[in-house]
C-alpha cells in the first residue's frame, strides 16, 4: 500500500484538532485574557479592542485605549495504538509519537468613545483591531526505528534509528476588523465589518532516510509548497445588548463564511483523502476555510450588593448550512466568574462546554482561570486556558507492507497562555 | 509613688492578653486593635514554633510588621505557659518532619530533634554547632560567630543583630538555642520506637524499587533510646528492616563524652574543649563528602545547604545505618582556632564473596539476606552478611584562621582481611538463563551504557602493619577549605584515592572535587555548585553532591541478569554518588511577600558514557490571600538528544499544582495535581501487536497523572487527624503524612490513607498511620495460568495492599 493521508472534515471549530489544520483550518478563540479566563466569555467581558469584533454594542462603553495581545499555545498531540506489553504480557495503549508544539500569536488595536454633551446618555464609539482568524500550522516528526542483527556479546544496538517521518505546514488567515457601537441609554446597537487579509501557506511533507536500507519506513516522495490567496472575502458582526447598573443582556449574530481558493478535499465523505489515485504523491489542496453561522446569547450578573463579584454565561448556537453529512450543528455552554480581591488583583475563572461538532469527535471541555494587575494607565490581564481530549485517526504514515486497517488513538492537549497589555488613554 | 506604680504595672500585665498562651476570647480581645487574620496569624506562629520571648519576635511572621506590633504592644504581654513540656512541641510541623525524617538522612534530622528538645547555650557552639542545623548558611553562621566575639548573646535581639544574619538563617536558628545553660543542663531522655511495613524507597527513582524484597508480614522495627545531659549521653538504636529477619537486624551502642573544656596555657589551645568522646558507634563526615562520611543512604542532590545538611566532624551515631557504621573509639577537640578529628573503627561489612573467597564489592542490603533471595548456594558462595572484616583508620584537621574561614585535611584508610577483587562476570552476572546470560551482555548491551563503571570498581590485595589480618586496603586523602567574605560563602573539597600510599603515583590516582558559590541577600540566593568525579574514583564512604547513585543505567539495574535478585542492591541501595562532571544552580528569590520563586538547574556528563543531562526545576509559592497558597512546579529532564548519536535518550516533564487552604481551628485542605510525560526512543522489538505480531513501532513512553485530596484536621489540641486520597495513573511520588512514597500504576490505582496523633500525656506521643492502595482490577491479560497448573482465559488481576505505622515517643 502506498503513501496515504486520509484526512476528515472538520470545518474550523473551536477546539480543533491540529492534524487538519492544513485541511480546514482551525479558528482562533482567544479574544483578551479577561473574557478568556472567565471561560471564553468573548461577547460579555471583552476589554480590548477585540470587542469590535466579539460584540461592537459595547464599545461605547469602553475608554479610550490602545492594546496588544501575545498568546502562546503550546499543543502536545500523542499518536498511540494497541500493543501486547512485552514484559506484563496484558494489553494497553503506548504511545509512538508525541510532538509538542508551540506557537506564538498576537494582535492588537484601539478603541475610542464619545458622549453627545447635549445628551449625556447617548454615546458612540468604535474599535479597530488585528488578530488571527484561523490557523494551518501543524508539525509532525516520528523517529523511526529499524532493527539490526547484533550476536550477544557484540556492542550495537538491535533498535538502530533508521529516519524519521516529517509533515509540517505553516500559515494562518488574519483579520482586520472595523467595529461602531451606538449607546442610547441602557440599550446598545453595534456592528463590524472584518476584512480577511491576503494570505500565505506552506506545505512541507518528507521522509529523512539515515540508511540505505529502508525499513519500516514510508515511501512517500517528498513534496513542498508555497501558497499565496490574495483578494479574500470578509464577514460582518451584529450585536444588540442591553445593560442596567446590575445586568448585562447581548445577544451577536455572524453569518456563515465559506471560503474556498484552489483544490478543496471532498467534504461530503467521512474521510477525505490527500493522495490522488496513484497513491505515493501528496495531492496539494488550496486554501478551504469554513466558518459556521454564530448566534450567541449571553447574560451577566454584577450584584449591587457584592460588586466584587461579577458571574456570566453564554450559549452560543453554531449552524452550517450545507450538506456534508458529517458536519453537525454544535452549541457551546460557556460560564465565568470574577472577583475582586481586597488588593484589588481579580481572580478569574471559567468553564467551557461544547457538543460535538462531528460525529466520532467527542464532546470537550475546557478550563480557564487568570488575573490582571493594574499600574496607573497600564493593564496587564493574563489567562490560561487547558483542554484534553481523545480521537481516533489512521496512520499518518502507512507502510506500503503493512495492512493495518485499525485506526490510532490520538490524544491532544492544548495549553493557552494569553497576554493582553492595555493603555488607558485619558 | 513607686509603690503605687509597681501595682499599677503587675495589675496592667495581669489583665493584659499574653500572646503564648491565646485562647479564642484573647483572640477576640486582640481583634479589636488588629485584623482577626493578623490575630490567628499570630496564634498559628507560636502553635508552631514554640513560645516567644519577646514580643519583636512576631516580625518575623510573614502578614505582621513592626506598626501591628507597636499597636498592640500596650495590650499584651510575653509570659512562658506553665503547661510547657517537651511534647507538648509535638504539634509542632517542623519536629513533625524530622521525626517521620527520624530514621534517614544519616542522623541529621536526630541531631535537630535533639537540639530542639534540648537547645544549646548558643554562647558556647562552636561553627560545626551551627553549621548542622537546617537552613544556616555559613554566612548566618559566621554572623554568629562574629556577634559572640562582640560579647554573649543574652537573647534574640543579640542575635537578631548578629552582622550579616539572614532574616530566614535568625527564623530556623531560634527554634534550637537557648540563650542561658539552664535548659540544657538538665538530663533528658528520649525514646522512640517506630513500627511500619510500607515499602522501602531507597531512591526516588521507580525503577530502583524493587518489588521482590517486599515483605510486609515482617516490618520494620526501631527503637531508640538516648540519654544525654550538658557533658556526656548515651544512646542504643535497634533497627530492623522490613522483611529482614530477627537474628539480621541492627543494633548500636555509644558513650559520648561532649564539651568538656580543656584548661590550657598554650595560646593557640586557649579555650580547648573535647567535642566529643565516643566509645561505640559513631559518624564522622568532613568538608563536602568527598573524602569521608559514613552514612547509608543517597540524597540525590545534596549540597549541603538549606535541608540537605551534613552533620560536621565526629558524632555520636544515632542514626539506622548498617552497612556503613563505625564502632570503635573516636575524638574531636576544637577551639577557635583549629579542630582534630581521630577515630578507630573495626566492623563487620556485607559483602559479596568470590568463589576463591575474595571480595568482589561490599553491598548494602535493605532487607539484609545471608544468601540473597534465591538461596542458591551455588551461585552465592559464601553469606553475604559480616563476611568482611574492615579496620578504619581516619581523621581531620582544621585550621581556622579567621572566623567563617576553615582549611581542612582528611585522611582515611580501610583495611579489609579479604582480598578486594571484583570478578564481576564470575560472581554476580549470570541469570536464570544461561542462554540470556549476563555474562554475555556485560559491556555490550547499548541501554546499559553505565557499565564502564562497574568495570573501574576499585582492586587491592596488600598487607598492612596496622594489622595482620588485613588483605587488602583502600584509602583516600583530601583537602577542603570554606571562606565567607561578606555575604559571599565558598567551598570546596579535593580528594584523591591512595592505591598502597604510593604518593609517586599522585597524578595518576583517581580525583574528586567540588567547588560551590553561595550569594544571599534577604529576598534572595544562589548557589553554583561545580563538581567531578573520575570514573574510577570507588571511594565507598562518597558522599558528596550527585543527581544519580553509582551504578544507575547499568546492567545492576537488570535483576535478571544478576546471579541473585539481592545483587540489585548493588545499585538501588547504594549511597555512593555516580562519576559526573557538571554544574548546578539553585536560586530562591522572593518577589512578593506573597510570591517566591525558586529555580534549580544542573547540567551534567556522567563519565561512565558520556551522556549529557540536565534537569531543571522551578517553582512559585503564591499566596493570593492569607488562608490560600498554591504551589506550583515544573520540571524538565532530560539525558542526550533523540538523534542516532544516542542509543538511549529521554526527555522528561513534570507539573505539580497544590492548592492549600488554611481552615478554622488550624485545620488544612490540600489539592494536588500532577501530570508527567517521559518519553525515550521507541524500540520495536520490545513492542508486539495485540494478537502477538511484530511491530514496526514502539513504545515511546505512557504519561502519569495524579490527583489527591489531604485533609489535617485537629480534633483538639491533643488529638489530629490527617488523611488523603490520591489517584495515579502511572508513575508518581507523594508525601503522606511527611512519609515519601513512590506508586507506580500502568491501569491507574487508588491510595488512601489515616494518619491519628495523639498526645497521651505531657511525656508521650504516639502517631498511628494506615495505609491502602488498590490497583484497578483489569482483564486485559488474555491468558493465565493457575497455581493448579490450568489455564483461564481473561482473567481478572487486582492488586491490593494495607501497610501501617506505629510510632510512639517519649521524652523527658
Amino acid at each position: 500500500m502506498h503513501f496515504k493521508i486520509i484526512t476528515l472534515l472538520f470545518f474550523g471549530l473551536l477546539f480543533n484538532q491540529s492534524l487538519l489544520n492544513r485541511a480546514i483550518g482551525a479558528e482562533y478563540f482567544f479574544s483578551d485574557a479577561k473574557s478568556l479566563s472567565m471561560g471564553l466569555t468573548n461577547s460579555l467581558n471583552s476589554n480590548s479592542s477585540y470587542l469590535a469584533r466579539t460584540n461592537p454594542s459595547l464599545l461605547p462603553n469602553k475608554s479610550k485605549s490602545i492594546d496588544f495581545k501575545g498568546n502562546l499555545s503550546m499543543i502536545r498531540e500523542r499518536r498511540s495504538i494497541l500493543v501486547k506489553d512485552y514484559f506484563g504480557d496484558f494489553l494497553t495503549y503506548a504511545d509512538y509519537v508525541n510532538n509538542d508544539n508551540q506557537y506564538f500569536n498576537y494582535q492588537f488595536g484601539y478603541m475610542q468613545n464619545y458622549t453627545f454633551e447635549s445628551a449625556p446618555s447617548n454615546k458612540i464609539g468604535f474599535g479597530l483591531n488585528f488578530s488571527p482568524l484561523a490557523s494551518f500550522n501543524y508539525k509532525y516528526i516520528e523517529e523511526v526505528r529499524g532493527s539490526a542483527s547484533v550476536e550477544d556479546g557484540e556492542v550495537g544496538t538491535k533498535d538502530p534509528i533508521v529516519g524519521f517521518h516529517n509533515f509540517e505546514t505553516s500559515g494562518s488567515l488574519k483579520n482586520l476588523t472595523f467595529g461602531f457601537g451606538y449607546s442610547a441609554n441602557k440599550l446598545n446597537f453595534g456592528f463590524s465589518y472584518n476584512k480577511i487579509l491576503n494570505s500565505e501557506i506552506e506545505t512541507d511533507i518528507h521522509v529523512d532516510s539515515l540508511t540505505t536500507e529502508i525499513q519500516n519506513i514510508s515511501n512517500i516522495q517528498d513534496f513542498s509548497s508555497k501558497q499565496k490567496f490574495k483578494n479574500l472575502t470578509g464577514f460582518y458582526t451584529l450585536a444588540l445588548s442591553y445593560n442596567t447598573n446590575e445586568y448585562l443582556f447581548s445577544f451577536v449574530y455572524e453569518p456563515e463564511l465559506k471560503i474556498n481558493e484552489g483544490d478543496a478535499p471532498d467534504f461530503n465523505n467521512n474521510i477525505i483523502s490527500y493522495i490522488d489515485s496513484s497513491l505515493n504523491t501528496f495531492k496539494e489542496f488550496g486554501l478551504n476555510y469554513y466558518k459556521p453561522q454564530k448566534l450567541n446569547f449571553g447574560f451577566s450578573y454584577n450584584p449591587i450588593t457584592n460588586r466584587s463579584l461579577t458571574v456570566s454565561f453564554e450559549y452560543e448556537k453554531n449552524n452550517f448550512d450545507n450538506n456534508a453529512t458529517i458536519l453537525k450543528n454544535h452549541s457551546f455552554y460557556k460560564l465565568g466568574f470574577e472577583y475582586i480581591l481586597p488588593s484589588l488583583n481579580p481572580v478569574r475563572a471559567g468553564l467551557v462546554y461544547q457538543t460535538s461538532p462531528i460525529s466520532f469527535i467527542p464532546d470537550q471541555s475546557i478550563i480557564t482561570f487568570g488575573s490582571a494587575y493594574k499600574y496607573n494607565n497600564f493593564i496587564c490581564d493574563f489567562a490560561f486556558s487547558y483542554t484534553i481530549f481523545d480521537y481516533y485517526y489512521p496512520d499518518l504514515f502507512s507502510l506500503d507492507n503493512i495492512q493495518n486497517d485499525s485506526y490510532d488513538k490520538i490524544s491532544e492537549s492544548k495549553l493557552n497562555l494569553l497576554f493582553t497589555f492595555k493603555y488607558l488613554i485619558k | 509613688m513607686k509603690k503605687l506604680f509597681t501595682v499599677i504595672l503587675l495589675f496592667s500585665i495581669a489583665l493584659s492578653i499574653n500572646l503564648n498562651s491565646l485562647n479564642d476570647s484573647d483572640i477576640n480581645e486582640l481583634s479589636k486593635y488588629i485584623s482577626k487574620d493578623k490575630s490567628l496569624l499570630i496564634k498559628s506562629y507560636i502553635t508552631n514554633n514554640g513560645h516567644i520571648n519577646n514580643i519583636y519576635e512576631l516580625n518575623v511572621i510573614d502578614g505582621i510588621d513592626i506598626l501591628d506590633i507597636q499597636i498592640i504592644k500596650p495590650y499584651v504581654s510575653v509570659s512562658a505557659s506553665i503547661n510547657e513540656s517537651l511534647l507538648d512541641k509535638r504539634s509542632l510541623y517542623k519536629l513533625e518532619w524530622w521525626l517521620a525524617d527520624s530514621d534517614n538522612q544519616g542522623g541529621v534530622s536526630e541531631n535537630s530533634i535533639n537540639q530542639y528538645f534540648n537547645p544549646m547555650n548558643i554562647n558556647e557552639m562552636n561553627y560545626d554547632d551551627l553549621i548542622s542545623l537546617p537552613n544556616l548558611s555559613p554566612i548566618d553562621v559566621k554572623a554568629v560567630l562574629l556577634q559572640k566575639k562582640r560579647g554573649s548573646i543574652n537573647g534574640t535581639f543579640q542575635l537578631k543583630n548578629s552582622p550579616g544574619i539572614s532574616r530566614y538563617g535568625y527564623k530556623n536558628l531560634v527554634d534550637f538555642v537557648s540563650f542561658d545553660d539552664k535548659k540544657n543542663s538538665n538530663n533528658f531522655f528520649r525514646f522512640t520506637t517506630l513500627i511500619k511495613n510500607s515499602p522501602l524507597t531507597s531512591t526516588p527513582d521507580d525503577d530502583a524499587a524493587l518489588i521482590e524484597f517486599y515483605d510486609p508480614t515482617s516490618p520494620q522495627i526501631l527503637s531508640k533510646y538516648l540519654l544525654s545531659n550538658k557533658n556526656s549521653s548515651v544512646g542504643y538504636i535497634y533497627n530492623k528492616n522490613t522483611g529482614e529477619a530477627f537474628e539480621y537486624a541492627n543494633q548500636k551502642f555509644y558513650l559520648s563524652f561532649n564539651n568538656i573544656p580543656i584548661n590550657n596555657e598554650i595560646k593557640l589551645l586557649r579555650s580547648l574543649r573535647i567535642d566529643h568522646l565516643i566509645f561505640g558507634n559513631f559518624n564522622a563526615s568532613f568538608g563536602q563528602g568527598i573524602v569521608f562520611e559514613n552514612s547509608d543512604s543517597f540524597s540525590p542532590r545534596r549540597t549541603g545547604f538549606g535541608f540537605s545538611k551534613r552533620l560536621n566532624g565526629i558524632n555520636p551515631d544515632q542514626s539506622n545505618s548498617s552497612q556503613y557504621t563505625l564502632n570503635g573509639l573516636a575524638i574531636q577537640l576544637s577551639n577557635d582556632f583549629m579542630r582534630f578529628s581521630s577515630f578507630i573503627s573495626n566492623d563487620k561489612r556485607d559483602a559479596i564473596i568470590n568463589e576463591d573467597e575474595s571480595f568482589s564489592s561490599l553491598i548494602l542490603m535493605q532487607p539484609r539476606m545471608p544468601m540473597g533471595l534465591s538461596q542458591d548456594t551455588s551461585k552465592i558462595f559464601s553469606p553475604l552478611t559480616d563476611s568482611v572484616n574492615e579496620l578504619t583508620i581516619g581523621g581531620n584537621f582544621r585550621l581556622s584562621p579567621l572566623v567563617g574561614t576553615n582549611l581542612g585535611f582528611t585522611i582515611y584508610q580501610s583495611l579489609y582481611d579479604k582480598v578486594l577483587d571484583p570478578q564481576i562476570r564470575e560472581t554476580i552476572l549470570g541469570g536464570e538463563d544461561p542462554d540470556y546470560s549476563g555474562d554475555t551482555y556485560y559491556l555490550t548491551y547499548m541501554t546499559n551504557s553505565a557499565d564502564p563503571e562497574i568495570n573501574a570498581m576499585y582492586q587491592s590485595s596488600s598487607t598492612s602493619n596496622l594489622w595482620s589480618n588485613s588483605k587488602s586496603s583502600r584509602g583516600a586523602i583530601g583537602f577542603d577549605f570554606t571562606s565567607v567574605i561578606k555575604n559571599i560563602a565558598i567551598q570546596g573539597e579535593f580528594g584523591t584515592l591512595m592505591k598502597n600510599w604510593n604518593y609517586k603515583s599522585f597524578k595518576k590516582s583517581p580525583k574528586a572535587k567540588v567547588l560551590s558559590s553561595f550569594i544571599q541577600f534577604n529576598n534572595f540566593n544562589l548557589l553554583a555548585l561545580y563538581r567531578n568525579y573520575d570514573l574510577e574514583y570507588d571511594n565507598p564512604y562518597q558522599r558528596s553532591f550527585s543527581n544519580y547513585q553509582r551504578f544507575k543505567t547499568s546492567i545492576f539495574e537488570d535483576s535478571y541478569w544478576l546471579e541473585d535478585p539481592a545483587y540489585a542492591f548493588l545499585y538501588t541501595a547504594n549511597p555512593q554518588p555516580q562519576s559526573e562532571e557538571g554544574i548546578y544552580l539553585t536560586s530562591r528569590y522572593q518577589f512578593h511577600r506573597n510570591l517566591t520563586g525558586t529555580l534549580a538547574s544542573d547540567h551534567w556528563s556522567r563519565k561512565a558514557d558520556d551522556a549529557k543531562y540536565y534537569r531543571t526545576v522551578a517553582q512559585i509559592q503564591w499566596r493570593p490571600v492569607f488562608k490560600y497558597r498554591i504551589y506550583f512546579r515544573q520540571k524538565w529532564q532530560a539525558r542526550g538528544s533523540h538523534n542516532i548519536f544516542h542509543p538511549s535518550p529521554y526527555y522528561s516533564r513534570e507539573t505539580r499544582i497544590r492548592v492549600k487552604m488554611l481552615l478554622s481551628n488550624y485545620n488544612e485542605l490540600e489539592f494536588l495535581y500532577s501530570l508527567g510525560y517521559t518519553t525515550f526512543s521507541p524500540r520495536p522489538r520490545l513492542t508486539d501487536g495485540p494478537s502477538g505480531e511484530d511491530m514496526v513501532v514502539g513504545d515511546i513512553g505512557s504519561p502519569d497523572k495524579t490527583i489527591g485530596i489531604t485533609l489535617k484536621y485537629n480534633v483538639n489540641e491533643r488529638f489530629k487527624i490527617r488523611t488523603g486520597s490520591l489517584y495515579v495513573k502511572g508513575f508518581t511520588w507523594y508525601f503522606a503524612d511527611n512519609d515519601f512514597r513512590i506508586f507506580d500504576s500502568n491501569f491507574g490505582a487508588f491510595h488512601h490513607w489515616i494518619s491519628l496523633y495523639g498526645l497521651v500525656n505531657n511525656a508521650m506521643s504516639f502517631n498511628f498511620k494506615l495505609s491502602f492502595t488498590s490497583d484497578y482490577p483489569t482483564t486485559n491479560i488474555t491468558e493465565a495460568q493457575t497455581d493448579q497448573g490450568s489455564w483461564i482465559r481473561n482473567p481478572w488481576v487486582s492488586k491490593n495492599q494495607f501497610d501501617y505505622k506505629i510510632q510512639v515517643d517519649y521524652a523527658f
